[in-house]
């Protein structure tokens, strides 16, 4: 169990049992009455939100969680299929509510998968990751209006703005959680 | 700000920022401290979350004789989230009107802001946590009876039983717990669908409290609601006003339920100013209405800045 006024953003909750990630919480105190907590969660099974206010010394069920990397494979119409390197087991996770996170999957790569019950509920994505550019035009000379940077397509779909030096085939590093473009990656 | 208060006849006070004793108010936590005597762990004491027991204590006294009195002061709440909109340490501006009531407050507090925009130099159409707010007077008010008519399609005057309520509550989809006071429940309903659908491109004044939730504002006739306002900006609470409670016999009781309800909800258990519950009691208060407004909270609007931290020479 938790209180609520312990709860921060990424803490996982069993809510008439549906697992939930807590999206947004943001503390409230209206005027002199009693303090509460406003909590945005995802659930985790079918994506859908849900909004809910606590008083801050209310107890919620929280879910004990593990951490486990995976490889991922491949995903097919409704899960994305993924590897456990040391004992070769495969595991999936229904795309129903993770639709997001396919363009941030990279075939071969290592993630961590959060695990409730040997349940896979959540793919962890890297803060910043390494991307092949797939797409992009070149710059034409003297083009300022757009803030000297064009929006590019990478290797898992997902299009972000960069510099005008990118060319197809380069490799970038992007910041996973504004989709904003670091640096170019050498080599 | 000084100047705004000076030039409308008020007198400036400088209170203590150590205190023996505190209102009891369990909604925060308070900070404490020791004072040393001979070397050795003496007195404990408390670090004024507002300075409302010492100018309460001034007005009854008589020690500011007739006039009013406003004062600037930094105030201490512990344990503060980290939400962009809350300070452990904060600048405070607290002024008591006398024989004035909190809708002449209102009128105030909206001339306080045009003025301070007028010397910052602002527009007054301001961008504040990615909302456009106009600042032009007058401000909107709103009960908060048709507050919840509007937004929760809910009548407040219909709803004096806990348990009418948590039907309503459970009626709009909010789940509420067995054990819940009308004052918690009122509070699940407002911060689910009235506080977010009051109006953001103006500031509102939002008043008339249910007595339910109890402070230390005058109750209206009737006994439902009270005399009390919150000012939002920008989805922010920036102030807080009553007419002053004063020789009513619930006063005594308030600060005994509130000394409860805090030594068994916070962390940090200070003795309570029962002294002030007295005074308040026995009607020694002259008749007048009392702000709350914070500082760091209000330059922040009127400066457009996205994080409190911002408004501040240092972080916090």
């Amino acid at each position: 169990m938790i209180r609520a006024g312990e709860i921060s953003k990424g803490v996982f909750l069993l809510i008439k049992n549906e697992p939930y990630e807590v999206v947004e919480r943001e503390f409230v105190n209206p005027g002199k009455g009693s303090a509460f907590v406003r909590l945005k969660m995802k659930n985790l099974r079918s994506g859908q939100v849900l909004k809910q206010v606590n008083k801050t010394h209310e107890t919620l069920e929280e879910i004990q969680v593990e951490d486990k990397p995976y490889q991922y494979l491949y995903a097919d119409d409704n899960s994305y299929h993924f590897m456990d390197t040391a004992t070769y087991e495969q595991i999936e996770v229904g795309k129903v509510g993770h639709e997001e996170k396919q363009q941030y999957l990279k075939e071969g790569n290592e993630y961590q998968l959060v695990l409730w019950d040997a349940d896979p509920i959540e793919i962890e994505i890297p803060y910043k990751m390494v991307f092949a550019v797939t797409e992009a035009q070149n710059a034409i000379k003297g083009d300022t209006v757009t803030g000297g940077t064009k929006p590019v397509t990478l290797e898992t779909g997902l299009v972000v703005r960069v510099p005008l030096f990118i060319k197809q085939g380069d490799r970038v590093l992007v910041n996973t959680e504004t989709n904003e473009y670091v640096e170019r990656v050498n080599s | 700000m000084r100047q705004f208060f000076r030039d409308k006849g008020f007198l400036e006070t400088d209170t203590p920022i150590l205190a023996p004793f505190l209102i009891p108010e369990p909604s925060f936590e308070v900070f404490s401290t020791l004072r040393l005597s001979d070397g050795k762990e003496g007195q404990k004491l408390y670090m004024v979350p507002s300075p409302e027991l010492w100018m309460k204590r001034l007005l009854a006294s008589g020690a500011s004789g007739s006039q009013d009195i406003f004062q600037i002061s930094k105030c201490f709440r512990n344990s503060e989230p980290s939400s962009g909109i809350h300070l452990n340490e904060f600048t405070m501006l607290e002024w008591y009107a006398r024989g004035r009531d909190y809708l002449y407050n209102t009128g105030l507090t909206e001339d306080l802001v045009i003025h301070l925009l007028e010397a910052l130099g602002t527009d007054e159409k301001i961008k504040c946590r990615g909302t456009e707010v106009d600042l032009v007077a007058p401000f909107s008010r709103i009960s908060m009876r048709d507050a919840f008519l509007q937004h929760a399609s809910l009548d407040l005057d219909k709803c004096g039983e806990t348990e009418e309520l948590r039907k309503a509550a459970e009626n709009r989809g909010i789940s509420t717990m067995t054990d819940d006071s009308w004052e918690v429940l009122f509070h699940r309903i407002f911060l689910m669908l009235v506080e977010p659908g009051l109006p953001v491109d103006r500031p509102v004044f939002l008043s008339d409290y249910p007595a339910r939730v109890r402070t230390l504002a005058k109750q209206k006739p009737g006994g439902q609601y009270a005399e009390r306002w919150e000012l939002y900006i920008a989805g922010i609470e920036i102030a807080n006003c009553y007419t002053e409670a004063a020789g009513e016999p619930w006063i005594r009781d308030f600060f005994q339920e509130e000394r409860e309800r805090k030594n068994a909800l916070c962390r940090v258990i200070h003795p309570a100013d029962t002294e002030l519950g007295e005074i308040l009691s026995q009607g020694k208060l002259p008749p007048c209405s009392g702000t709350a407004l914070g500082c760091d909270r209000l330059l922040m609007v009127l400066l457009g800045a996205e994080n409190i931290q911002e408004v501040l020479p240092f972080r916090q």
